[in-house]
């Protein structure tokens, strides 16, 4: 039997992972690959809780979780495509013109 | 596995079959040449500060007590009839609309980025007549 804070470990290792590569990488897919990252642990940790409280709450929202991960990453790659067809940009650095 | 074997394969196929499918054309698209640095040497040291930062919240993680209160769908049920079977028992039944909103919302996400990502076609048509004329 696998304890619930080996789960809880594991997902906030991959949320951390997630999150610098989002912070300090350039690239627009690594980027959106972190984002995909940091959803996937929070799919880690709603399973694991779903299952050590007897509920199928927390599997629901992770399936729903992962409909809405593919929408965001099918838009996410759409936008990067424009974008590099427009600026030949691949680094987020390089699209500042929102910036006040 | 949880329990959550239907999910597990879900996610298999949803990422492996098509998210990493989609990367791999958008990185066929458009080329990419290596990449620069990316993290500055003077900001090593703050890595080190979000470490122990990190490892902190860590620690107040797994000393935390995990509580809640306890639904009905104990393994033993789940397993009586299957973890597919629980799953769609549950979505069809008490996640009914939100699976309808999951739907068109999912529609409405892949028309948007066909949208996005077609090549205008206007322009493509007009520069070859501008180019052969001039």
């Amino acid at each position: 039997m696998i304890p619930l804070s080996a789960y809880v470990f594991l997902s906030a290792i991959l949320f951390m992972t997630g999150l610098v590569g989002v912070l300090i990488r350039r690239n627009f897919i690594i980027v959106l690959m972190s984002v995909e990252i940091m959803l996937n642990a929070a799919n880690i940790n709603l399973v694991a809780f779903s299952h050590y409280l007897n509920s199928m709450a927390g599997q629901m929202s992770a399936l729903f979780i992962i409909a809405v991960a593919a929408a965001e990453a099918a838009i996410g790659l759409a936008i990067i495509i424009v974008i590099f067809r427009g600026k030949m940009a691949t680094n987020v650095d390089q699209i500042n013109i929102l910036k006040w | 596995m949880l329990n959550a074997e239907f999910l597990a394969m879900v996610q298999i196929i949803v990422y492996a079959g098509a998210i990493l499918i989609l990367y791999l054309f958008v990185l066929m698209l458009m080329n990419l040449k290596t990449e620069e640095q990316h993290l500055h040497k003077k900001y090593t040291y703050l890595l080190f500060a979000g470490m122990g930062l990190l490892g902190e919240l860590l620690i107040l993680l797994m000393l935390s007590p995990y509580g809640g209160t306890l639904g009905t769908a104990t393994p033993e049920v789940i397993l009586n009839t299957g973890p597919s079977h629980a799953v769609g028992i549950t979505m069809f039944s008490d996640y009914l609309l939100l699976f309808e909103i999951v739907g068109v919302f999912l529609l409405g996400a892949v028309i948007g980025a066909i949208v996005l990502a077609k090549t205008p076609a206007k322009t493509d048509n007009q520069e070859p007549a501008n180019t052969s004329a001039s």
